[in-house]
């Protein structure tokens, strides 16, 4: 599907700076919500860089966009802070994932969308 | 609220149909229903359809099918909760029966899938997911699955060998099935050497994608012991529907299923039985795991227990908790938007003693539990022979 610009764009703040938000009574909401159960307020925070893995998979099967890197590992990865996000894990023999597994976030290229090529960023994990 | 009787089933063989439109099939399902029933007429429809507009490049699925089915100006409701829009649909034609608002509903379901390419086809199905924070970092259906059997198989101690089970015995029912996609057996050893698609699931542990359609007919009990009475009577005892997080990550616990487990106690409350009372029933097996997490959210099993009980034949037709008669999604085919209402089909022809040769004997209930995405939304329902 074509995708125009303005919808990546308005994602970058939680791609690439990792901005998130912590409610008073300690959840990390990623990305940050307009709203909080019962109108409770929240402060900005950036995520932690480091954490570990705590389910994974190894994609044989991808969506075009991502075809060209199978097979890849996928993770869910508890960050130091507790707050939980998906992530490709890069630079890794697929093999040697492991639940339990420390990793650390890298700024890298996501995927190339559309006909008009336009090139993403964001968020993935690799081996600390 | 009154008390809802299904009085009228549809199906048609499924799988990839290159003869039958989208319309093709609603119209002939609903038909179906509608002659099983012997109704000369509806009231209003609610269409389970997930994505018309990606699979099949058409929306207002509501005029369509009013149109196509020759039913027009009776309002229609198309229904989109992913892979569980059949299920939401059956419990708004449910619930508008049950108010006194209309006196026949017919409650259908409906995905026309091989119109577009594989990719395009794992494409739309992916939207059920978190557009912006699953998909777009590279994760796809079968990758959330394959998350939760990793995360099972650690806590647990899941084998692959019990997932394999899933889909060996629901092949075997399937094999029954004569409106199946894949009505044959599969051994042990082809699941477990069928291609990778997302570590540890295989392909023979993915439902298929697939075209078809589904229909029922619901309308009061009361209506149905004076008109529609010619069949053993199942009766609509419990429904309930829930939500959770749309991203996996999101979740507390990604070894268990809430919305199943919180639409589960509803329909139980409202029913006045418990996982006990339940003679069969038809889950949401999009991944094998899915069989084994959804078993243990409904309380058939304990937490973790799933999968011993697909190994030990616990869920097969002659067990004692028969789970997926029809074969399931696994071996029935998954149109996303059809399932939830094929379910109900399923326990409804078991309940009436209809089921052929994979007949189970003599059931007196049965649970039917349809999923949105990786467990984002639920429905239960519970359905009585009287």
């Amino acid at each position: 599907m074509k995708i125009r610009s303005p919808r990546y764009h308005r994602e970058t703040p939680r791609r690439f700076r990792l901005e998130a938000e912590k409610t008073k009574s300690g959840k990390i909401f990623f990305p940050p919500r307009k709203y909080y159960e019962n109108g409770e307020k929240a402060e900005p925070i950036r995520l932690a860089e480091s954490g570990k893995v705590v389910t994974y998979t190894v994609i044989h099967t991808a969506p075009a966009e991502h075809s060209d890197l199978t097979p890849y590992a996928i993770a869910i990865v508890e960050l130091d802070d507790g707050a939980r996000i998906t992530s490709q894990i890069a630079d890794v023999d697929t093999s040697k994932v492991s639940i339990g597994m420390r990793v650390k976030i890298e700024f890298r290229k996501i995927r190339t969308e559309g006909d008009e090529g336009l090139l993403c960023y964001g968020y993935k994990v690799v081996p600390e | 609220m009154r008390d809802v009787a299904v009085v009228g089933l549809g199906l048609h063989k499924w799988g990839e149909l290159w003869d039958l439109s989208l319309r093709d099939m609603f119209t002939i399902a609903s038909r179906n229903a509608m002659d099983d029933a012997g109704v000369d007429h509806i009231d209003s429809m609610y269409i389970g359809c997930m994505s018309g507009g990606l699979f099949a490049a058409q929306e207002h699925i509501g005029s369509l099918m009013a149109d196509y089915l020759g039913v027009t100006p009776i309002p229609v409701t198309r229904v989109e909760s992913a892979c569980a829009s059949g299920g939401v649909a059956f419990r708004l034609a449910w619930m508008e029966v049950a108010s006194g608002l209309s006196e026949i509903v017919l409650a259908g379901g409906v995905e026309k899938m091989t119109d577009i390419s594989g990719d395009e086809a794992t494409f739309a199905l992916s939207t059920a997911a978190d557009t912006e924070y699953e998909g777009y970092v590279g994760v796809t259906f079968p990758g959330l699955y394959a998350m939760m059997a990793a995360a099972h198989m650690q806590k647990y101690g899941t084998t692959l060998e019990q997932l394999a089970h899933v889909s060996v015995k629901n092949h075997d029912n399937g094999a029954l099935n004569p409106n199946a996609q894949y009505p044959f057996p599969v051994t042990l050893e082809t699941v477990m050497n069928s291609t990778m698609v997302a570590e540890p699931l295989r392909l023979l542990h993915c439902s298929p994608i697939t075209d078809g359609a589904a229909a029922v007919i619901l309308c009061s009990v009361e209506l149905a012991r004076e008109k529609y009475n010619d069949r053993p009577m199942v009766v609509i005892k419990g429904s309930g529907q829930a939500t959770d997080t749309i991203a996996l990550h999101s979740r507390a616990d990604i070894t268990s299923l809430k919305a199943v487990e919180v639409a589960a106690k509803k329909a139980y409350g409202m029913a006045g039985v418990g996982p006990k009372d339940i003679d069969l029933t038809e889950v949401h097996d999009c991944f094998s795991i899915a069989e084994i997490m959804t078993t243990e959210a409904l309380g058939l099993f304990e937490p973790g227990e799933g999968g011993a009980a697909a190994e030990n034949g616990v869920t097969s037709r002659d067990g004692s908790t028969p789970v997926n008669t029809s074969g399931g999604l696994k071996s029935k085919g998954h149109p996303v938007g059809a399932t939830g209402i094929a379910q109900i089909i399923e326990l409804t022809t078991q309940l009436r003693g209809d089921a052929g040769k994979r007949q189970i004997n003599n059931p007196r209930v049965g649970l039917a539990q349809n999923m949105g995405g990786s467990g984002g939304s639920s429905t239960v329902h519970i359905l009585e022979r009287q």
